[in-house]
């Protein structure tokens, strides 16, 4: 018999959580403007699929007040992008009710919880568990 | 009527060549005399054209996806940044946002319609007059803003760019 046992590959395969608290840690990381990130989530149902992007809503000092755009970025598992993702940036005077209403009426996302920026000290040692196991 | 997928695939496929026509253009153009407007101009439609596919990607895109020409400075820098990360990119990096934005800013405002509230008529179109009157045309303009061979930033913009139109274009 040939083949990965799809069980295996699926038990594997990161959490939806997991990879949003990566990939924003790298957007805190690698751009000095972002100063909240904040999960968005679809209703329970559609949430669950695999197929349903991970969807962060950023705010950002550098970013001009231009409203919603959404931008939509598919799969990539050479960097362990396993699912989906779409980005929405906003300004820090844009998050107001107003564009968390905005988003939820126009997409149907409702605001989730805010994804942390991980202390730079707790990450080295979290590398060196890494390496050392 | 053709659905957002439809169109996401035909932008992303035009930006594609636009890009390529850039490259062509730059590698014969100096044959022919031709001055940096020319190479701009294919760099700015591709860069608007990646931006409306990936608007097209979402569910609900903008009324004005078609018609408007704001969404390159605001699309392009996601853009760029997330292939970044995706490539590898990380905390010593923390310039390069900063850099994509300015680029994105200058790339959007090589279109005749985007001025910056009139502060910025210049475009790699048609001519312009400035504030003291003189008629500057395209051809005969270096924008030195805009070199991007020249400089770490400009290279690697240009390097991610081709990366993201790569991916919009083999999307299933």
């Amino acid at each position: 018999m040939t083949g990965e046992d799809p069980n295996t590959a699926r038990k594997e395969r990161p959490s939806k959580d997991a990879v949003a608290a990566e990939l924003a840690q790298a957007h805190f990381d690698v751009d000095p403007g972002v100063k909240q990130i904040i999960r968005l989530l679809a209703p329970e149902e559609r949430e669950a699929d695999e197929r349903e992007p991970i969807k962060l809503l950023e705010v950002n000092r550098d970013t001009p007040p231009v409203g919603i755009t959404p931008v939509y970025f598919g799969t990539h598992a050479a960097s362990g992008m396993v699912y989906p993702s779409i980005i929405v940036e906003i300004a820090p005077e844009e998050y107001t009710q107003t564009t968390l209403q905005e988003l939820e009426r126009r997409y149907g996302w409702r605001v989730g919880p805010p994804l942390n920026r991980r202390a730079r000290r707790a990450r080295r040692i979290l590398r060196v568990r890494r390496l050392a196991a | 009527m053709a659905g957002n997928r439809e169109w996401m695939k035909a932008f992303a496929r035009q930006a594609q060549v636009d890009l390529l026509a850039r490259e062509a253009l730059i590698a014969q153009g100096q044959a022919f005399g031709l001055p940096p407007c020319q190479e701009l101009h294919f760099l700015q439609m591709a860069c608007e054209k990646l931006s409306k596919a990936h608007l097209y990607s979402t569910s609900n895109p903008p009324d004005d996806v078609q018609s408007s020409h704001r969404h390159t400075s605001t699309q392009i820098p996601i853009i760029i940044r997330e292939i970044h990360v995706r490539e590898g990119g990380r905390r010593g990096d923390t310039w390069f946002p900063d850099e994509i934005r300015r680029l994105a800013r200058e790339i959007a405002l090589l279109h005749p319609q985007v001025d910056g509230g009139g502060t910025r008529p210049d475009n790699c179109e048609y001519p312009w007059e400035d504030v003291q009157g003189n008629v500057h045309t395209p051809a005969d303009e270096a924008f030195p803003q805009l070199d991007l061979a020249r400089s770490q930033g400009g290279r690697r913009f240009l390097k991610l760019l081709r990366m993201a139109i790569e991916e919009a274009v083999s999307r299933p």
